[in-house]
């Protein structure tokens, strides 16, 4: 018997990454993420449903820039303008709706490595002030290039999401597409994190210039993970433009970078699913703080004061949170 | 063979190492000892291109440039570190596996379109990252986050993903700062053995004199980044610069 396989008798033969099932679970909620658009059926809860649906592929996106890539960014907002205007362009330009959805996966994730490329030696703090100027230049030059993108006039006439020839006129089909594109990019980070670039990338990430000399490349490695959420968040554009089937460069401004922010502080950053569940509570809260309209901000703020003090793994970390209490008791 | 011309290190205004010229055989192991703040690890940092430097470096007759990690590590130079530098939420096995030269299939490309191939790389990869946290003797922490280890295990879980990379020159930097005897006499049985079968070069910075003596065939000495000694450990420990250099002149006071 070879010692390797002495070994391997006494521990598991994968690293946990590859262990444990999260197919079963992901499966469980997608299912359940059929059913809400057959129990409210009016234009008005399907417009909201479409929204979480929105921001919760956008700040996936956010979550693979800044959880999984490392970078902190705030062009989230200019990345979304970007995937809105050249998805209607492609869409007008070379037959429909998916030559748009492409043009702006491809376009966006490129630009998200150019920056990465371009602000390389930045430390995090510049870094992030880097891309909030980068992220407020394409809004501007959106703002300015009218004839491309219409500017505060907007720009109407944006072809449907369609497939096989279907256009889906309705608020329910729409939300069936986006549930179909983020449950497949959730299907994909899965798949990314039962992966050796998983940990290569959390390498790179946290020790960078270890990794440097261990012989990983950090820059690589961080620059596809930011072109990947870069990408994402261009998907979030696309199909916002398709669905409003009109907007103007007044949908974009830094306010969508902090609200996505806030989605992952609120759902959790340690897991994938806290970018969902943040943007859907986000989504949701102001139709709950309806009523109390008058302190809606205040409530807002100290939800958000609250939960970055009490819970900073966010709702999907709250066992991490309910661990750390108990054993804080059972210490005393 | 590493062989390092005329480093040279600024920090500002301070000269922290002075045009040190250092090479190491195929199946040496050299000491670099020096008190504190002679430039010791510093030297390290400038070869493995962590701090900017000026000088030249060959390895095995090939000019590898200075200040640029990926390059020294692509050519099969690696390094540990004075704290050891360990990813505490990875497990042993994972950490282990990241220092290994096979990069096949290890892009996020192939994590989507590639699954069977990469499965099948990887399975040969576990199989190679285990021998190396057995030759360390962690293989029953293989599946222990590397945060829950002592700091004699990380040094060890350390050892280990220098040992799957393959390198053919190590540099150690203070391999035995923080370790108990025990530990100590362990890390040199291993390092001895690793060593004894077609190890890799050793450039090891070290204080403790008894574990150098142990290991080492040759010994550069280093004062305020300039090199005061070399040669075989009995004529180093002769010679009076090291001594002075250690302990300070004696001023007898009259």
């Amino acid at each position: 018997m070879s010692v390797t396989e002495m070994v391997r008798q006494r521990v598991a033969v994968a690293p946990p990454a590859f262990q444990g099932k999260q197919f079963p679970l992901l499966a469980v909620l997608v299912f359940l993420a059929i059913f809400p658009p057959l129990l409210r059926t009016n234009p008005y809860d399907l417009g909201l449903l479409n929204n979480a649906l929105i921001y919760a592929l956008l700040t996936l996106g956010f979550y693979w820039c800044f959880a999984l890539a490392g970078q902190f960014t705030f062009a989230v907002f200019g990345m979304y303008a970007i995937g809105a205007y050249t998805s209607v362009w492609f869409a007008k330009h070379f037959g429909g709706f998916w030559s748009g959805l492409i043009a702006a996966v491809v376009i966006t994730a490129a630009v998200g490595a150019l920056t990465k490329l371009a602000f390389a030696r930045c430390s995090e703090i510049y870094f992030a002030i880097a891309t909030m100027a980068l992220g407020s230049l394409i809004v501007i030059l959106f703002r300015e290039w009218t004839s491309f993108s219409g500017g505060y006039e907007g720009l109407g006439d944006i072809p449907l999401p369609s497939i096989f020839g279907y256009e889906l006129a309705t608020g329910q089909s729409r939300y069936y597409l986006g549930l179909a594109i983020l449950a497949l990019l959730l299907v994909a980070t899965v798949l990314f994190f039962r992966s050796p670039v998983a940990r290569d990338l959390a390498f790179a990430r946290d020790k960078g210039p270890v990794a440097a000399v261990t012989g990983l490349k950090p820059l690589r490695l961080q620059l596809m993970g930011f072109a990947v959420g870069s990408g994402i968040q261009g998907i979030a554009g696309s199909l916002y433009a398709h669905g409003a089937g009109f907007f103007s460069v007044e949908a974009f401004n830094i306010d969508l970078s902090l609200l996505v922010l806030l989605m992952l502080l609120l759902g959790g950053m340690v897991s994938m699913y806290g970018a969902v569940i943040g943007a859907v509570i986000l989504v949701y809260l102001p139709e709950f703080l309806r009523d109390a309209s008058k302190y809606a901000e205040i409530i807002y703020a100290l939800a958000i004061l609250v939960i970055i003090v009490a819970f900073p793994s966010g709702i999907a970390g709250l066992r991490y949170t309910a661990e750390r209490l108990v054993r804080r008791a059972r210490r005393t | 063979m590493l062989d390092a011309r005329d480093i040279t290190v600024r920090f500002g205004g301070v000269l922290a190492v002075d045009s040190i010229s250092v090479s190491v055989a195929d199946g040496e192991v050299l000491g670099l000892i020096g008190p504190n703040g002679s430039g010791k690890s510093t030297f390290i940092n400038a070869v493995t291109g962590l701090v900017p430097a000026s000088g030249s470096m060959t390895v095995d007759g090939r000019p590898v440039p200075l200040g640029r990690p990926g390059a020294v590590s692509a050519s099969r130079v690696l390094r540990t570190f004075q704290t050891p530098q360990v990813h505490d939420e990875l497990t042993c096995l994972e950490n282990v596996l990241l220092g290994l030269p096979d990069r096949s299939l290890r892009s996020i490309g192939a994590a989507w379109l590639r699954r069977r191939a990469l499965l099948k790389a990887e399975r040969r990869r576990w199989d190679e990252a285990l021998r190396a946290l057995d030759f360390v003797g962690l293989s029953e922490r293989a599946q222990a986050p590397a945060g829950s280890l002592s700091y004699g295990e990380r040094r060890r879980l350390e050892l280990a993903r220098a040992y799957a990379g393959r390198p053919t020159t190590l540099l150690l930097d203070e391999p035995a700062a923080g370790l108990n005897h025990v530990e100590t006499t362990g890390l040199v049985t291993l390092l001895r053995q690793w060593r004894d079968n077609d190890g890799p070069a050793l450039l090891v910075v070290e204080h403790k004199i008894d574990f150098l003596e142990e290991l080492c065939h040759r010994m550069v000495v280093l004062e305020l980044g300039k090199v005061i000694a070399s040669g075989e450990p009995a004529a180093v420990w002769a010679d009076p610069k090291v001594a002075n250099a250690y302990l300070g002149t004696v001023v007898v006071d009259a």
